[in-house]
């Protein structure tokens, strides 16, 4: 489990565009979330799985035509990968991760999910006491 | 906007250089659904029609009855069932969406059509509907193949898209051959080395390969077994691509020794195919399940008809010793295959039908954990249907080589039962799952990518 954590990470002073007490707790939140997504054919986590490489906060300026103003908005931003290129979850496990941390983290933080190829999943980058445990060698 | 007063982006708006965010790619899931449990059905079908015409597969397999049966077979349960699983996965494997989902229905109609047709042409001696049903077929064939098109040529390079690649040009040269015999059936009959070079290009062209590229695909996923290069499965499908044109080849031209030149060619393929698969094992991180019983049955299927070829090929016995060894060679290649099939479809067939149960809401089970791809089928009606499987090539083998008609229904029987449970069990249990979750929309279940505000540029700082 070797999740990488952007300097915005470091910001202990609460955040006035989403009212979170910090980006850490909003971070801090995502993981645990995170870590409720099971894979469904192996029936681990995909924190314990090691497939989330790492997890940030962006800040994104919105122009909105309609409204003819501009907001700025707070983006959590998830690099995880799949077990294998092509895997058939590879459609379900990022969107079903970005409604959950969507509905979690409520509407003020928008969620992006980047699937990442680089570096490539190992077995190794597996939590193995718990991948003992749900009966992987 | 959203009623809260924010904005709420959705993925789409970003793009990320290196991996770029997950879009659908892959058709809709009754595409692929449709075709996977239509295969399962003509296995069924097939297994019923060998029942009531064991008599004719044991002493005339070139029978018209015969090869309406053959064909329920391999083209209503194994291509058919390939060709659901191409529509599923050519498209994340390749990252090229199909070239249109209309053409797969079409496809799909046209093919229905065509295996109901040619087998009750063949057996009601119809050369009108033989023709037809050939004909639908082919067409059929010819538009699986542009909606494989942009996959096939456009999409990521990998040994999977290289054996598809070969292995669909080799459905077209079956199909060419198929629908010519088909339109003149009643009134040329082909000359037997012709309708061999089809029956090799179709079961060994095509199918074999096609099932070795996807397994190249399957395996890593499966096993959890993660070897660096995919070498000892490009070296199966090169030799088993080349092995196949040198024995096609040699059956055109009538040269024996160049047929068996491509038998063993096509022998060093299959050598490299099980050294992958042990590879595969041997780097395994999971351990060993129902799917690796299939397997490793499908495995000894495999050896056993390349045994009985060598037998077939290098004995000196009598000519109906002969016929019986090259019978049981087709059987259990046959054997080979459908094994593997009834395996994987296990696996398949629940992970679509997972996410179409997430999208009504279905994503746990009566104690709160979240449904698993294994909640989708009882493991050990499965099991039965493995050993039905086994059950019937067992019998098979007895009844082709004591000429015994009982014992060949026996397997008739065997193959009903398992297509029976097979279909029971893949499709009940997802629907008993959904029943009893209906309405309980779980929180995981909603989806948010329609909240995207009327934005029009976005700009990171
Ligand atoms: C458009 C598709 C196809 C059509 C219309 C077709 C049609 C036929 C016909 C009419 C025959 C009988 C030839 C004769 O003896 O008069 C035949 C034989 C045969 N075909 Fe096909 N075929 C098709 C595809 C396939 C495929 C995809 C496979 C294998 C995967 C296959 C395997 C065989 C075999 C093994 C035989 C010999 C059967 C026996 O002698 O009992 N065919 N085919």
């Amino acid at each position: 489990m070797k999740i990488k954590f952007s300097k915005r990470d470091e910001n202990e002073e609460s955040n006035s565009v989403t009212g979170y007490k910090s980006d850490k707790e909003i971070i801090r939140i995502a993981k645990e979330a995170l870590s409720e997504i099971i894979d469904p054919e192996l029936g681990i986590d995909i924190i314990s799985l090691g497939l989330v490489y790492d997890i940030y906060l962006e800040s994104t300026k919105v122009e909105s035509q309609k409204l003819s103003e501009t907001t700025e908005l707070e983006t959590l931003v998830v690099d995880m990968t799949l077990t294998t290129p092509g895997c058939p979850v590879s459609e379900s496990l990022p969107s079903q991760a970005r409604d959950y941390l969507s509905e979690i983290l409520g509407p003020q933080i928008n969620v992006k999910m980047n699937i990442v190829w680089d570096p490539p999943w190992t077995p190794e980058k597996m939590d193995f006491t718990i991948a003992r445990a749900m009966g992987l060698l | 906007m959203n009623p809260s007063g924010n904005f709420n982006l959705s993925e789409s708006v970003s793009v990320n250089p290196i991996g770029g965010t997950a879009t659908s790619r892959t058709p809709p899931p009754h595409v692929p659904l449709m075709f996977l449990f239509s295969s399962i059905i003509f296995f069924g079908v097939g297994g019923i029609v060998t029942f009531f015409y064991a008599s004719f597969l044991i002493h005339d397999p070139t029978d018209d009855k015969s090869v309406a049966d053959v064909h329920l077979y391999l083209l209503g349960f194994i291509t058919m069932g390939i060709l659901g699983a191409l529509h599923q996965f050519s498209p994340v494997i390749t990252l090229e969406k199909l070239y249109s989902i209309k053409l797969a229905y079409f496809t799909y109609g046209l093919y229905i059509i065509g295996i109901i047709l040619l087998p009750l042409g063949l057996i009601l001696g119809s050369e009108a509907l033989t023709a037809f049903g050939g004909a639908s077929l082919g067409t059929s064939i010819v538009t699986v193949i542009v909606n494989l098109s942009r996959p096939l040529l456009k999409g990521k390079k990998s040994v999977s898209r290289l054996g598809l690649r070969i292995s669909i040009t080799y459905l077209l040269i079956t199909a060419c051959f198929g629908v010519t015999f088909a339109s003149t059936h009643n009134s040329f009959s082909p000359p037997t080395h012709l309708v061999l070079a089809h029956a090799s290009f179709g079961l060994i062209g095509w199918a074999g390969i096609s099932y070795i590229a996807v397994s190249e695909r399957l395996w890593p996923m499966f096993l959890l077994s993660h070897v660096n290069q995919a070498k000892y499965g490009k070296l199966a499908i090169y030799f088993v691509a080349i092995g196949e044109l040198i024995l096609a080849v040699g059956l055109i031209i009538s040269n024996e020794l160049i047929a068996v030149a491509g038998g063993l060619v096509i022998g060093l393929g299959i050598l490299s195919h099980l050294a992958s698969l042990l590879n595969y094992i041997k780097h395994r991180h999971r351990k060993l399940e129902l799917l690796h019983g299939y397997i490793f049955t499908s495995v000894i299927c495999l050896i056993t008809s390349a045994v009985m070829g060598i037998l077939a090929v290098t004995l000196n016995i009598s000519w109906s010793y002969k016929e019986k060894l090259s019978l049981l060679t087709v059987v259990f290649l046959f054997g080979w295959l459908a094994t593997a099939l009834i395996g994987h479809l296990h696996k398949i067939i629940p992970f679509i039908i997972w996410g179409v149960l997430r999208k009504h809401g279905v994503t746990k089970l009566k104690n709160k954990k979240p449904v698993m791809f294994s909640n989708l089928y009882l493991a050990n009606i499965a099991k039965l249907s493995l050993v039905f499987v086994i059950s019937s090539f067992v019998c098979f083998a007895i009844g082709i080589l004591q000429g015994s008609v009982d014992i060949v229904k026996v397997a008739g029987i065997f193959i009903f039962a398992s297509a029976l449970t097979g279909f029971a069990n893949l499709s009940i249990t997802p629907i008993v799952l959904f029943l009893r979750n209906r309405g309980s929309k779980t929180t995981h279940g909603f989806d948010v990518s329609n909240r995207l505000p009327n934005v029009t540029s976005v700009e990171k700082i």
